[in-house]
């Protein structure tokens, strides 16, 4: 019989039709060597899952309100301040606004309290 | 979410955010790429909600998120690693390993760069498996490319993964 290699890991993940599940586990009952294989990929496939999952840096909810007026007051005048050559401290990001990517796409404007910079090119309303 | 409600922008932000940025960390290796990735993704998929028709809200996200990628490495001009062809099955043939491995855990740091060293095909493929949790069928959709296809990369980038990590 030819050793159902390449349909191990469908049989990991559970997407097997019901014919190929039975053809499968009945194979493996005698068989060392696929045994072996279908347990290195399981440990493959369980490494993986398992890697840690990362922490998004840019906070996803506060972009979805648009900014108070007074914040794009700020974020011109940043705009303004860097247009001179003073550099403005740049502060965590609290929030990136949706509407303004989407108008510019290659703007990000980072507003915090207080604190204001822009970075990238940004284009006029 | 089920499959015959539209969600609000909002709902895909909050609930799907953290994947979104997950896949492109993984696919990547790289936090700013990931970042930048994300949200062109919920800018592309607040653009392209007015015209979702309910089905398959996975494959029609991950298709979106699958797409924004691939033009970001071309926008970059940076190739995703060349695939190998479907057929090419003599590289990778499978190995008995010794058993003493068993137990062992990677390091994610390895892990990680055995993922880069994949072509990228296959890559994906494992990562929208592992990663993200999709179905074959949600890969399918998103990539789109018949189940089979899907089931062969996904094993083969498997069995590539553990020839470089054991
Ligand atoms: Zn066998």
């Amino acid at each position: 019989m030819t050793h159902p290699i390449d349909i191990l890991s469908a049989l990991l993940d559970d997407e097997l039709s019901p014919e190929e599940h039975s053809t499968v586990t009945s194979h493996l009952e005698g068989c060392a060597a696929c045994s072996a294989d279908l347990a290195g990929l399981a440990r493959v496939r369980s490494w993986v899952r398992a890697l840690p999952e990362q922490e998004p840096p840019v906070p996803l909810v506060p972009a979805l309100r648009r900014p108070p007026r007074w914040i794009w007051a700020a974020a011109s005048a940043a705009a303004a301040v860097l247009a001179i050559g003073l550099v403005v401290s740049p502060a965590r990001p609290e929030v990136f606004d949706l509407d303004t990517l989407a108008g510019q796409h290659t703007a990000r404007v980072v507003v915090a309290p207080g604190i204001s910079s822009i970075r990238g090119p940004v284009g006029g309303p | 979410m089920p499959d015959h409600a539209i969600p609000t922008w909002e709902e895909v932000a909050r609930d799907h955010g953290r994947r979104i940025y997950n896949f492109a960390y993984r696919l990547t290796g790289n936090p700013d790429d990931a970042s930048d990735l994300m949200q062109e993704v919920l800018l592309r998929v607040r653009r392209g909600l007015a015209g979702y028709t309910p089905g398959s809200f996975e494959g029609w996200l991950w298709r979106i998120t699958r797409n924004a990628f691939l033009d970001d490495v071309r926008r970059r001009k940076r190739r995703p690693t060349v695939a190998l062809p479907e057929d090419d099955r003599t590289a990778f043939g499978s190995v008995s390993e010794p058993e003493d491995v068993l137990a062992e855990t990677r390091l994610p740091e390895h892990l990680q760069q055995a993922l880069l060293a994949l072509p990228f095909d296959f890559r994906e493929a494992v990562v929208m498996c592992d990663v993200v949790g999709l179905t074959y069928d949600e890969i399918a959709e998103a990539t789109a490319i018949p189940v089979g296809t899907v089931r062969s990369r996904i094993h083969r980038g498997r069995k590539m993964l553990r020839g470089m990590l054991e």
